[in-house]
């Protein structure tokens, strides 16, 4: 192996990785750093350490609220774009229907549509025809942009599984029921889990969508986080943006242990 | 029961959910588009289309979509190749760093980004001290920053992309270059580069797709910001009956229109990619 990469040319992607890490995470950088300031007042580099704003934000009702919608709207789109991604990634990886290009297709479909459209066409289309909106009604729109995600690390997982496993079931007699359970499914999990672990953070961290689908009593995190950005910021809020990047963190490195996060790249 | 039968009903409940939350919907934004008091009008869409406003608006979505993808493309590459050449511990902390923008609200995103470049922010404050700018000078609510927080936020499709197609490329091709004379950059430039331009295609169509959405969600956020009352404008034009329904709810004054054109178009970018991501490495030329 001829290795002789230039030194310079070594010292350049080592600058060049540097320079590209802290543009893209220097934001997040800040959102932390602001939050453990003492300060009255949004302001970077901090002045003083506190954690009083984590304390302000953990006795808040208004963010205790949003934060417990979010999480119940969050594990209802969990649960749904899993059970409902992963039957159609199987149906889709099986290629037996005529139109499953276009099904494949359909499933990803929401991945490209402008949130904002879909939102307005969402409400429009809710309120003519069921009424007013509820955190039900929410989970589905965010199970309609979490199910790309679910059926792409599924059919990730399943374009590496052994088909004959299936066959050798079928030979020695299980039936539809039982190989489905018993054998396909077992061989999805990493990818249904990935899927399950990233529509969480999707639902979790939506805003579009919650903020024009929001009612009275229904404000998700996020759109507290909006608010009150719009209206009184204030450190709290770099608070609350910090507990969500941790999750955000978290989240990442789980769904890593899961499928490893490379693999949806050549997926 | 017969297989077909299995993957239909396997299918089923994703399908009804697809129509009834999501073609049902746009479907609706669709033929509002082009209903008017009598009968089925092309107007919304002539009005739009003469409207020098919206046009200017429409063109700067597709030249800053432009810039986006280039940009992510010239930092994607050579990362990914990096990434592709590192050990599998530093490449999976690449990926996280890559991926984390995505990841994490954007509220959170726009937070950060608001105590950087805001008129009081780090950066104009930086670069007032150090007397390059005027006193009235900030970054947030411009194009430059609409660019930077979409390519943080489109870098990871198309660092991907890329990677997906360097990892397949025969490490052998590289070193035979190099054995035949050829300097680093040589070979990167006639082999590395060549092989991985199927990568590059693949994350540049499905960027410029992403951006032009995304930009749009950008553009009507600071709409928003800026003229909280009077935000008359997305770009997407609006007759009068959805209207209503969005002032009541949101407070927003929307006027929408040609979605559908919008989506249209830009399923052609998705059905290239998914039929070049599905056969796994991209065909080569």
């Amino acid at each position: 192996m001829v290795k002789s990469v230039p030194t310079w040319l070594r010292a350049a992607a080592v600058i060049f990785v540097l320079v590209t890490a802290l543009i893209l995470l220097t934001p997040l950088f800040v959102v932390i750093g602001v939050s453990v300031s003492q300060s009255q007042f949004i302001a970077f580099p901090p002045n003083g350490l506190s954690l009083r704003w984590y304390q302000q934000v953990l006795s808040s009702n208004a963010y205790l609220g949003a934060g417990w919608i979010s999480l119940q709207v969050a594990v209802m789109v969990t649960v749904f774009a899993t059970l409902i991604g992963g039957a159609a990634a199987i149906a889709i990886h099986r290629r037996q229907l005529m139109f499953s290009d276009l099904l494949a297709t359909a499933f990803l479909s929401p991945l490209v549509l402008p949130t904002i459209i879909y939102a307005i066409g969402m409400l429009m289309f809710w309120s003519a025809v069921f009424g007013p909106v509820s955190p039900f009604t929410l989970a589905l729109s965010h199970t309609i942009i979490a199910l790309p995600y679910v059926v792409r690390t599924t059919l990730a997982v399943l374009a590496e599984s052994d088909p004959f496993l299936e066959e050798a079931a079928r030979t020695m007699g299980a039936s539809r029921v039982q190989r489905l359970w018993f054998v396909v499914v077992p061989q999805c999990i990493p990818g249904l889990a990935a899927g399950a672990f990233f529509a969480f953070n999707i639902s979790f961290d939506e805003a579009v969508l919650s903020l024009f689908l929001r009612g009275p009593t229904l404000t998700t995190l996020p759109v507290q986080i909006y608010g009150q950005l719009e209206f009184s910021p204030d450190p709290s809020v770099a608070a609350v943006s910090s507990i969500m990047i941790a999750l955000t963190i978290m989240l990442i490195f789980v769904i890593d242990r899961m499928l490893g996060l490379t693999r949806f790249a050549s997926a | 029961m017969n297989d077909r039968t299995e993957s239909l009903l396997l299918a089923l409940p994703g399908l009804l959910l697809l129509v009834l939350a999501f073609f049902l919907p746009i479907g609706q934004m669709l033929v509002l588009s082009i209903s008017g008091p009598d009968g089925p009008t092309l107007s919304h869409f002539a009005r739009f289309l003469s409207d020098p406003f919206y046009l200017g608006i429409l063109w700067r979505t597709v030249r800053l979509s432009l810039l986006i993808t280039v940009i992510c493309a010239l930092i994607g590459f050579p990362l990914a190749y990096i990434m592709a050449r590192v050990g599998p511990r530093l490449r999976l902390w690449l990926v996280v760093m890559v991926i984390l923008p995505l990841m994490t609200s954007v509220v959170v995103r726009t937070f950060g980004w608001m105590v950087l470049l805001s008129r009081s922010g780090l950066i104009p404050e930086l670069l007032r001290d150090m007397g390059l700018v005027g006193r009235s000078f900030a970054l947030m609510q411009t194009e430059a920053a609409i660019v930077i927080g979409m390519v943080q936020v489109l870098l990871p499709f198309m660092t991907l992309s890329i990677l997906g197609v360097i990892t397949r490329i025969d490490g052998r091709l590289e070193e035979a270059a190099r054995t035949m004379g050829c300097s680093f950059l040589q070979s990167f430039r006639t082999v590395v580069l060549p092989l991985s331009l199927p990568g590059i295609v693949a994350g540049s169509l499905l960027c410029f797709t992403l951006s032009t959405s995304l930009v749009c969600d950008a553009q009507s956020a600071r709409r928003h910001a800026n003229t909280s009352v009077g935000g008359i404008d997305l770009q997407i034009g609006y007759p009068n009956a959805g209207l209503a329904v969005c002032c009541s709810t949101g407070g927003h004054i929307i006027r929408w229109h040609p979605a559908g054109t919008g989506a249209l178009y830009q399923d052609d970018g998705l059905q290239q990619w998914l039929s070049q991501s599905r056969h796994g490495c991209v065909r080569l030329p």
